[in-house]
């Protein structure tokens, strides 16, 4: 039979800290952490895509390998992939249910549930340690039903054996010692006892206790435990060591590791991460040379993500020395100032201490070697206004099948400025069949930049998302295991939108050319609305009554809930009764907008729950003072994660065209001067005022106050309304449902 | 009193939400001095001035789809003796599939919430859980059951993304008495949003008007006022951090 353990799990170092504390959306088109399992595996098998700045070190270490023509392969990346090491998350739920599970086949044992053991001790300062893993109580669940079938459920001293474990465990958190072994004791428990104390020494971090027993059993021969003595000692002693710099202690740790020499003894195949472990703490410039040449060497150990976190650690030294450290410490490197962009580094990390000296360095190396690694990384790090000529005139000569390809066809058509002349590199690139959708997204974006057929929006606009699925779930990407949030996503086909480029120019078109596109078939429905509806409040807002008749068969398609609503709208006569139809759907809609960019919301569910904040509605007559578009920050294309380069948006060429005409009639939508400006809720009122019997007059004072509380009224309009509903219609429902007033 | 002042009074009462648990009305001696997170990363704050408030992250809770995990916090935070100290739990939902959020699951999450929140020295709670919009139900439930049985006298807050408090209206329904909107981390929208605040604009929903999350890293231009600023660092804090941040903000 094959003998048993009861493995003492150790604690070598703290675990990974986890979630960073405050959301983090992620981009919604691009995951810096490598998508869904099937693109991380895809890019670990060499397939880089696009690479991007802040990407993960570990992603960008395996990216330094395959730009160098290093196999990373799907089941290194699996390990690269997550945050070093694992998740961060431990515990011992698993092993602890597996364990309470096998005690109840002890009748007399006493009953405990999984949620009376804490693997968690606490040390202080808010701080605590997990002493107790699953592979613990697994191994005692599988050593229970040992002993079950040597010596029967009813034998007694199994259940000794039972309340022994559990004082075992009961010891992950806390102090007390075993109960005492009763005399007469067969040897099997003698034994099985001997090697609890052990276990309990361990757990109560009483290093030295648990290692002189754990040699105990060792020099035990008849003791089945024997075998693992030396193994578990050692680690005893290897876990007392590394917190402290006591130079005994490691000699003291190796010595005892050294017995794990021979390749048949239990426990050879850890030595060597015990002895790295030790290392990395008192000789790090031998561990740094080791793990340097392991890590570059033509084949990844399992352990690749363990050690290239030490590796990283232990940074350079000589300066250069790891190169995918030199590599990764411009290409990975956090800016100067990383706007809102931020992913965890270590401090040692920022080796440049300025973006122009990371640029510098990236230009001295790629000059020095040639090396396409380094092309990419001056490449990132420059702007469209440095002198990148001769950077993307190399970058032009990269073959599409070679590595670095999408990463340098991306950054010349950043540095050049998207052009109608990179239209059929980006399209060839498009139809590439091995794009990750992050990389289908940038190229998207450049593509729309580089447009010259406006009609081409409607099919290069829309994004889809590479984590969330059309039902709101996750596709499996590692945004989470990273501690970022991502986007609090609409229930609406969440993983459809437009691309913010995409809807940066499509809030730079004029009316007529928004309602054309509109009506594109190409457009995912949703998308559709939400271009006509932001497109029709522009035309009620100026008057333009012909463009929101003809949207307004769709906007109803889109938005039954106020099938009634669009009825009157069309039915009603052009004038005041038209503007107030407008005006009562404009009170019904919270998130409604004139901009597909910023705070628009589209509407679903019931009326009521229609989200969004009021805006306080003005519009300007023909000829008011025009208005520029809403400005564009920052770079809507990657978000600063493809480099800190700049990504400077120019509208195409037809877009530019439109730029007075826009202007001219956002100066009516949104008024320069809203002091000459007519007011949708200041309308609202009068009509009301003026129109008693008209049975929307209620419920639209019932809007206008609420307008107050969830946005924006104007000159105390919820009050006004408030007294008007509460004077003219006080047993309305709308009025019982308006108890208060919100200026 | 006049309907108006009753209005008034009427309207800042619902701000906090509703009536459910026992809310603390705003207090008078609301702590102006900042508050810092001490996130799960040795932290070493003995230099912090005794006005300051560190919420310390004390543990995190997983949601997987019919299971939930909890874990204390495994870094130490040194402080004196006497600060004052907020605890915080993290809560996350392990993706990709939802909660089931059974009867069990949720009483479950609350039980391991409230005892990753027992140390004494925890004067207020917080709990830190982003939501999608299909999960929002899941946030609401934990803040109600938490509010239920903490000790009567602590405060409970919330930590909320910019777009709940700027373009949704569901934080109504919260039944805590802080809400921390967080100026940092919020991907393509956050330029134009910390423009609009350092412009003198203010978050829509009101309940996101008495505290501000910030970053040390991303420090806003200008805070709207009369907020106790919470404090965010990606890397140990030093006092030289706090300093440079506490003056930018004139906190």
């Amino acid at each position: 039979m094959k003998r048993l353990i009861l493995v003492a799990t150790l604690v070598l170092a703290p675990a990974a800290a986890i979630a960073s504390g405050g959301g983090f959306p992620v981009p919604w088109t691009i995951d810096p952490y490598g998508g869904p399992p099937a693109e991380q595996d895809a890019f670990y098998d060499g397939h880089p895509g696009i690479l991007l700045a802040k990407a993960p070190w570990a992603r960008l270490f395996a990216a330094w390998r395959m730009l160098h023509g290093l196999p990373v392969g799907a089941e290194a990346g699996k390990t690269l992939a997550e945050p070093c090491c694992g998740s961060g998350w431990g515990g011992a739920d698993a092993g602890i249910k597996a364990w309470t599970q096998a005690r109840t086949a002890v009748p007399d044992a006493p009953k405990i549930d999984d949620t009376s053991i804490d693997p968690y001790r606490t040390v202080g300062d808010f701080a605590a340690v997990q002493t107790c893993f699953n592979e613990a109580f697994r191994t005692a669940a599988t050593t229970l039903q040992a002993r079950i079938a040597a010596h029967g459920v009813a034998d007694p001293w199994v259940k000794a054996w039972v309340l022994a474990q559990d004082a075992v465990f009961a010891g992950c958190n806390g102090s007390d010692g075993l109960p005492p072994l009763a005399t007469g004791a067969p040897d099997w428990l003698r034994a099985d006892y001997a090697y609890q104390q052990a276990a309990l020494a361990l757990y109560q971090r009483h290093f030295k206790a648990a290692e002189d027993q754990f040699l105990a059993i060792a020099a035990d021969t008849a003791s089945p435990w024997s075998p693992y003595g030396p193994y578990l000692a050692a680690r005893a002693a290897v876990t007392a060591a590394l917190p402290t710099d006591d130079k005994v202690a490691f000699a003291h740790a190796r010595t005892l590791l050294a017995a794990l020499d021979p390749p048949d003894v239990f426990g050879h195949a850890g030595q060597a991460r015990l002895l790295g472990a030790l290392a990395f703490r008192d000789q790090p410039d031998e561990r740094r040379k080791a793990l340097a040449a392991e890590l570059a060497g033509p084949a990844l150990p399992p352990t690749v993500a363990a050690d290239f976190k030490d590796s990283r650690r232990l940074g350079q030294s000589p300066a250069g020395e790891p190169a995918y450290l030199d590599w990764i410490a411009v290409f990975g490197r956090t800016p100067d100032k990383p706007e809102a962009q931020w992913f965890d580094h270590f401090q040692a990390d920022q080796v440049w201490k300025t973006d122009a000296d990371a640029l510098a360095h990236a230009r001295q190396r790629w000059k020095d070697t040639g090396d396409v690694a380094w092309l990419l990384a001056a490449m990132i790090w420059s702007g469209p206004g440095d002198d990148a000529a001769d950077l993307v005139a190399a970058a032009r000569k990269i073959a599409p099948d070679q590595p670095a390809y999408l990463t340098a066809l991306y950054h010349r058509v950043r540095l050049a400025g998207p052009k109608p002349d990179d239209q059929a590199d980006l399209d060839a690139a498009l139809a590439r069949t091995d794009l990750a959708l992050s990389d289908r997204n940038l190229l998207l974006a450049e593509r729309v930049l580089a447009l010259s057929d406006l009609g081409d929006l409607a099919r290069l606009g829309p994004r889809t998302s590479p984590c969330v699925t059309p039902d709101d779930t996750d596709k499996g990407c590692l945004v989470t295991d990273y501690g970022m949030e991502d986007l609090p996503f609409s229930t609406l086909r969440p993983d459809l939108r437009f691309g913010d480029d995409a809807a940066a120019i499509l809030d730079q078109l004029p009316i007529a050319e928004r309602a054309k596109l509109a009506g594109n078939a190409a457009l995912p429905p949703g998308l559709g609305f939400d271009l006509a509806f932001t497109t029709w409040v522009r035309a009620v807002l100026t008057g333009d009554d012909a463009t929101a008749d003809r949207l307004t068969p769709r906007l109803k398609a889109g938005l039954p809930q106020l099938t009634k609503e669009w009825d009157t709208y069309l039915a009603a006569r052009p004038g005041n009764d038209k503007r107030f139809a407008a005006w009562f759907i404009l009170a019904k809609v919270p998130g409604a907008d004139v901009d597909l960019r910023g705070p628009y919301t589209r509407p679903q569910g019931a009326v009521a729950d229609f989200d969004g904040h009021w805006r306080n509605w003005l519009y300007a007559p023909a000829g008011a003072k025009s208005v520029g578009p809403a400005a564009i920050d920052g770079d809507i294309v990657c978000y600063g994660l493809c480099g800190q380069g700049a990504f400077p948006v120019a509208m195409p060429a037809p877009v530019a065209a439109m730029a007075d005409r826009a202007a001219a009639e956002r100066g009516r939508f949104m008024p320069a001067d809203a002091a000459k400006a007519g007011s949708v809720w200041e309308d609202v009122l009068a009509y009301v005022k003026a129109h008693a019997a008209d049975p929307r007059s209620p419920e639209a004072l019932y809007w206008v106050v609420r307008v107050s509380r969830f946005g924006t009224g104007h000159n105390r309009s919820s009050y006004r309304a408030f007294m008007l509903l509460h004077e003219r219609y006080k047993n309305s429902s709308w009025a019982k449902e308006t108890k208060y007033f919100y200026d | 009193m006049t309907l108006r002042t009753v209005s008034a009074f009427l309207v800042a009462c619902l701000a906090l939400g509703p009536l459910r648990g026992s809310i603390s009305a705003p207090s008078p001696n609301l702590p102006r001095a900042p508050v810092i997170w001490a996130w799960e990363r040795p932290e070493d704050l003995r230099f912090a001035d005794p006005d300051i408030t560190v919420a310390v992250l004390a543990g995190f809770v997983r949601l997987t789809a019919d299971s939930v995990q909890a874990r204390p916090r495994l870094q130490p935070a040194r402080l004196s003796p006497t600060q004052p100290v907020i605890g915080v739990v993290h809560v996350e939902i392990a993706r990709p599939r939802k909660p089931a959020w059974t009867a069990e699951q949720r009483a479950r999450t609350a039980a391991l919430v409230l005892s990753l929140l027992q140390n004494p020295r925890f004067r207020a709670w917080q709990i830190d859980f982003e939501v999608r919009a299909s999960e929002r139900h899941i946030l609401l439930d934990l803040l109600g059951d938490v509010r239920e049985r903490m000790p009567p006298g602590k405060r409970l807050s919330m930590t909320a993304l910019a777009s709940w408090c700027d373009t949704e209206t569901w934080l109504e329904a919260a039944p805590v008495d802080d809400i921390v909107p967080m100026l940092f981390r919020m991907g393509p929208s956050g330029i134009r949003l910390r423009a609009r605040l350092a412009a003198g604009g203010d978050w829509r929903n009101p309940r996101c008007r008495t505290a501000i999350g910030v970053a040390s890293d991303t420090p806003p231009d200008a805070l709207p006022p009369d907020r106790q600023v919470w404090m965010f660092n990606p890397h140990p804090w030093t006092a030289a951090d706090l300093m440079a941040l506490r003056n930018r903000l004139r906190t």
